[in-house]
């Protein structure tokens, strides 16, 4: 028996014009590809019935980072964290918002910051188009 | 998709989902669930060895973004018994696994497995809080392995008593921005 070690939440994006996108809805098409400068809305839904579990608004100028952290046990399957982050210069200060949503008991938590002594906030690696820096 | 850890043994190697089921670390280079057949011959003195175990992750299937930030850590706490130790590194690249079958297995070191990232340290200091990273990414991976291989070895010492040892759990842990 192999282990499932696919999310059962996926994200959903809304642009500033209006254009809803989800994960599904072009092949080949991921949130790697989303333009960043239009997007308003970033959205964890479940991949099932479309409800949303977490929302988050964006402004301009707010870059967005999402990642499903995965941990496979061997012998005792998967556990599926979704994190959304975005953050924001103001006046010169970068300020963060963090929030991680565990797929298996729909818990959410919050955090002001990426705390790098939290398993699943430590050591996240920035892809190219995320440029989360000061 | 369906990320599998996998159990890499023989010349090819052949790779064996061990996502879902356990795997013996014995003195043979093969995978099993229960096998003794090979068991590591506890040593009248000094250490014997476990033919090393190499694993990596694999993707199954299709998918459109991309894996990084790869972890490997255990529980913390060894409980294979007095005299039965764990060690672990990466390496960049895959050697079969040598020594004297039923006996043991050669030693896990850089001399001997060229690719290995440095002197294997022990799998108990790697945990959740602190883990091993795993250098590499995949992005829109198809049906292939990904990131470096974490290759491990069971040590046991004269002081061990005879006997199988309970199990450990192995836990990876990765970044994904595939849906």
């Amino acid at each position: 028996m192999s282990v499932n070690t696919k999310p059962q939440y996926a994200w959903r994006a809304t642009y500033d014009d209006g254009t809803v996108i989800s994960w599904n809805s072009v092949v080949g098409f991921s949130y790697n590809d989303l333009n960043r400068a239009k997007l308003r809305v970033f959205e964890i839904v479940s991949k099932e019935s479309g409800e949303t579990a977490l929302k988050v608004e964006l402004e301009k100028g707010d870059r967005l980072i999402w990642r499903n952290m995965t941990t496979i046990a061997t012998g005792k399957g998967a556990e599926i964290v979704q994190m959304v982050g975005k953050q924001r210069t103001i006046e010169g200060k970068n300020v963060q918002w963090v929030a991680l949503f565990f797929e298996k008991d729909k818990k959410v938590e919050f955090f002001d910051r990426f705390d790098e002594k939290h398993t699943f906030l430590r050591g996240v690696k920035l892809l190219p188009f995320e440029e989360w820096v000061e | 998709m369906a990320v599998q850890i996998r159990r890499l043994t023989g010349a090819g190697p052949t790779g064996t989902d061990i996502t879902s089921i356990n795997t013996r670390l014995n003195a043979e280079d093969a995978h099993t669930t229960a096998g003794a057949s090979n068991s590591i011959l506890k040593p009248s003195s000094g250490t014997n060895y476990s033919y090393w175990c190499v694993t990596r992750l694999f993707f199954n299937g299709a998918g459109t973004g991309t894996i990084n930030n790869i972890e490997w850590f255990t529980d913390g706490a060894n409980g294979l018994g007095t005299g039965r130790g764990l060690v672990v590194n990466t390496a960049t690249g895959y050697v079969q696994a040598t020594g004297t079958a039923g006996e043991t297995g050669t030693e896990l070191t850089v001399g001997n497995y060229a690719t290995l990232a440095g002197a294997p340290a022990d799998a108990f200091s790697e945990t959740t809080g602190s883990p091993l990273a795993v250098s590499g990414s995949v992005t829109d991976p198809s049906t292939e392995y990904f990131g470096d291989y974490v290759v491990m070895q069971a040590t046991v010492a004269d002081t061990a008593s005879a006997g199988a040892s309970s199990a450990e759990t192995i836990s990876w842990r990765y970044d994904t921005t595939i849906a």
